[in-house]
């Protein structure tokens, strides 16, 4: 599993030591599952989070959750201290519908008082009304008693899931408490009255409507998917539920989907502003809600909803592009470079554009592409119920051409498009016989004459695996290697001739490029620290040759008159030097020298420019949520016989 | 990572979660290990990852980030536990390793010893990005995202962690060599 970029000692060492968990720690986790509730839906969870150290867990994993019959039942049976006669009639009386469970009255005693008023049922829908007099303010908290709080969780950090507040001048309160997403039947109602008040306190049980099945969430055109709807869930007590959605820079909406039967509802902003009130009378209609993005809320907004009754809801949140503030247009560009199609993603969406437009077109496909696109083409994986599938995707318009391949409990690592010979390299690991498996195939276009190229594993016991395909179109090369030897296979892309070869357990840095029937490495001093050279040698392991020695990324380019190597290299803090010689190690030359550190730098591209001197230097360049364009240098077109530079600030950066 | 398993999880089924577990918990397991070389301590924080991770799922914006996400739960749960263990680590030394993994070098239980001391002078966030990058593959920009710190910043720690592992590896090969001249 170690990159291959450390001495090899390192890696055994780093490598050695337990690889899966010990069975027990595997039960006790479960039990713990099976004892702790999920946290509720909602954005304010302040205060119930429950750190658990192993001493804990196993208390957890003991708790015995006792066989209560599911009803109400009331806490005590002591007569309580009757100084006002109880009226719960008309404490419940907003609540029509209600059906009395508990009616309770005390006070005044002369110390503030806790009292154990009921435990509720789960899956229940609940109204509370209480009224005090005496001065001061009463409460009554509910409590998942299925929480075991920590010795570390301070006692002001224990909040109670709903709490009513009381004043305690006569003027009743009330609320609605639902334990549909309560865990267990242990929830518990908790009466707090301060010294000298005089209280009353009704409960009563609503009934709720059925669990709806809503219609599946489409956010739709022109937004991008920022939250995908979960359950449906259920309002409850006076604090709103709802979702926070991180807002990617650049958009200036989000667009809250919302679902729900039951009374209308209330959709509010996280400060209680009401958006708009929807009307809940069927499980096919999604209300659109748009929020506004303000400085309040750049980078994290809430969506809360409430209602005055318990209401089923479901909510999806996505982002609206600021329409009033398109990038800039793109510069002229030569060599029918402007048309250069590119897709990007982010696993959810992926972005296709090109390098001579502002205008990207973004597609929730719950997938990403992987390796470059080639031409008008690029290999798009998606994940699926039992695996992936990689699929063939056109660019200029943003639509799927076929399947290529799928695999079952596996993942497509890489792919390599040749257009010219109609077929894609692609790579994927996933477990054979048991066995961590990594595979490099080669399959047509239409996603016929499926081959297995090489094969390599374990891959928990590799030292080095990646592939690269010639970047004149003549070769694939995977290369991988085991503490023992290494096995580099050549496909020729023409005649689809395999050629293996077996090489001394000498496994280099990366390889960097193919061409011309030569490979180049980066080689020695892998782990970053000492020095670092870079090797060229025959395809088939024969004549070496050392062409450089100092680190640097780099990258084999095919230009008008000879593939040549592009190095990256950090000159100092701020500056990093791009530089190209030929794959002799002549004709060494710098080219540009960038004011960025280089971890910040724009980075080599491997999308494939038409034949030219050109080459990128970029970031990503989808303009996708999750891919936010902060830390994103402007992309440059990079001259690597003239030098001449063209800033691309028509692609995402942050400038 | 199975799409379905994490949204069934996430609406409460526990056999789903269980799948889950099943399919990330050793690479934890052995991620936890990598950082915390102690094997009490990484089972400490496999159990409170998951848990964790149970408990907040319904929280998690993105399915797919479901791996992501639990290595970051882990991150900071061998945060938390390497405090634990500094206040008793001054009397007790852990080693527990499989030696048949340095059983073809002969100075190999040197290397380790040299290795073990050389990790244990790095701090906690040196040792999680060491460990996330040279045993988990997981790229520089992607660990930065993990541990929401500039990519510079993961790059210097690890560059610090490398260095200091390679020095240790040097220092080693310079004992045998001493080992043996006497001998």
């Amino acid at each position: 599993m170690t990159t291959g970029m450390l001495d090899p000692r390192v890696s055994a060492w780093l490598e050695s030591g337990p690889t899966s968990a010990p069975p027990i720690a595997f039960e006790e986790l479960m039990a713990a599952v099976a004892a702790t509730p999920q946290d509720a839906r909602r954005i304010r969870v302040g205060g119930r989070v429950l750190p658990v150290t192993r001493p804990r867990l196993l208390l957890a994993a003991a708790v015995i959750v006792a066989a209560v019959a599911t009803g109400v039942y009331l806490r005590g049976t002591s007569t309580p201290d009757v100084a006002t006669p109880p009226d719960p009639t008309s404490l419940l009386a907003p609540f029509p519908d209600a059906t009395v469970v508990v009616e309770r009255e005390g006070g005044p005693s002369t110390a503030a008082d806790s009292v154990s008023i009921a435990t509720l049922p789960r899956n229940g829908g609940f109204v509370v009304a209480a009224s005090c007099t005496g001065g001061g303010q009463l409460r009554v908290d509910h409590w998942d008693r299925s929480i075991e709080w920590g010795p570390d969780v301070p006692e002001a950090e224990r909040m109670p899931n709903d709490r009513l507040e009381v004043p305690c001048d006569g003027t009743p309160a009330t609320t609605r408490i639902t334990t549909v997403s309560a865990p267990t039947d242990e929830n518990e109602l908790v009466l707090e009255a301060p010294a000298g008040a005089t209280w009353r306190v009704a409960v009563g049980q609503e009934a709720l409507p059925e669990k709806p099945s809503f219609e599946p969430i489409e956010v739709g055109e022109g937004a991008l998917v920022l939250m995908n709807a979960f359950e449906p869930m259920m309002t409850g007590a006076s604090d709103a539920g709802g979702i926070g959605v991180q807002v990617p820079q650049g958009v200036d909406t989000v667009r809250a989907l919302v679902q729900c039967l039951g009374a209308p509802l209330d959709v509010t902003t996280e400060a209680g502003a009401v958006m708009a009130t929807v009307q809940c009378e069927d499980t096919a209609t999604t209300h659109r809600v748009d929020f506004p993005v303000t400085d309040a809320t750049a980078g994290y907004l809430g969506i809360h909803v409430a209602a005055d009754g318990f209401t089923w809801y479901r909510l999806s949140a996505g982002a609206v592009p600021a329409a009033t503030a398109p990038r800039p247009t793109a510069p002229p560009l030569p060599d029918g470079l402007g048309d250069v199609r590119f897709a990007d993603g982010d696993d959810s969406n992926v972005a296709f554009g090109s390098l001579g437009s502002n205008v990207q077109v973004v597609k929730a496909l719950g997938g990403r592409p992987v390796g470059s696109g080639v031409g008008d083409l690029v290999a798009i994986r998606r994940p699926n119920a039992t695996g992936e599938t990689l699929e063939l995707w056109r660019m200029s318009d943003a639509s799927p051409i076929g399947t290529l391949a799928a695999v079952t409990d596996g993942q497509f690592f890489t792919a390599w498009i040749d257009e010219a010979n109609e077929q894609v390299f692609y790579g994927l690991s996933r477990f054979v016989d048991g066995v961590p498996t990594g595979e490099w195939h080669r399959v047509a276009l239409d996603g016929t004459g499926d081959v297995e190229v090489a094969t390599a594993a374990p891959i928990n016991e590799m030292t080095f695996a990646q592939e690269r395909f010639a970047v004149d179109g003549s070769a694939f090369v995977a290369q991988w290697c085991l503490p023992d030897r290494c096995e580099r296979t050549i496909y020729d892309a023409v005649t689809g001739e395999v050629e293996r070869v077996e090489l001394p357990p000498d496994p280099p840095c990366w390889l960097v490029g193919v061409a011309a029937g030569r490979l180049v490495t980066a080689a020695e001093g892998c782990d970053g620290t000492g020095p670092r050279s870079a090797v060229v040698e025959d395809l088939d392991g024969g004549s070496r040759t050392a062409i450089r020695d100092q680190p640097g990324n780099g990258e084999v380019v095919a230009t008008s008159a000879r593939p040549v190597v592009v190095f990256t290299d950090e000159l100092d803090e701020t500056h990093t030097v791009v530089s190209v010689m030929d794959l002799d190690g002549s004709n060494q030359r710098e080219l540009w020298v960038s004011e960025h550190p280089s971890a910040f730098a724009p980075q080599l591209s491997t999308l494939r420019l038409p034949a030219g001197d050109w080459i990128l230097l970029a970031g990503p360049l989808g303009d996708t949520p999750i891919n936010a364009s902060i830390g994103r240098p402007v992309p440059v077109l990079l001259n690597v016989v003239t030098g001449e530079r063209i800033e691309l600030p028509n692609l995402p950066s942050s400038g | 990572m199975d799409r379905r398993l994490v949204e069934l999880a996430q609406g409460g089924d526990r056999d789903a979660f269980a799948g889950l577990v099943h399919a990330v918990g050793d690479r934890l397991y052995a991620l936890a290990f990598r950082i915390l070389r102690d094997p009490h301590l990484a089972q400490d924080a496999y159990q409170e990852t998951l848990l964790t991770a149970w408990r907040q799922l319904p929280n998690l914006r993105d399915p797919d980030r479901f791996d992501a996400w639990t290595r970051q739960i882990l991150v900071h749960a061998c945060y938390a536990e390497s405090r634990r263990r500094t206040q008793w680590r001054t009397n007790v030394r852990v080693l527990e390793l499989e030696e048949s993994a340095f059983a073809d070098a002969g100075h190999s239980v040197h290397d380790r010893e040299q290795l073990e001391e050389a990790f244990a002078t790095l701090s906690i966030d040196q040792r999680a990005v060491f460990a996330l990058h040279h045993y988990l593959g997981v790229p520089l920009v992607e660990i930065a995202s993990t541990l929401g710190i500039p990519a510079g910043t993961a790059r210097s720690r690890l560059h610090y962690a490398t260095q200091a592992m390679r020095a240790a590896i040097e220092a080693a090969d310079a004992g045998g060599t001493a080992r043996e001249r006497t001998a």
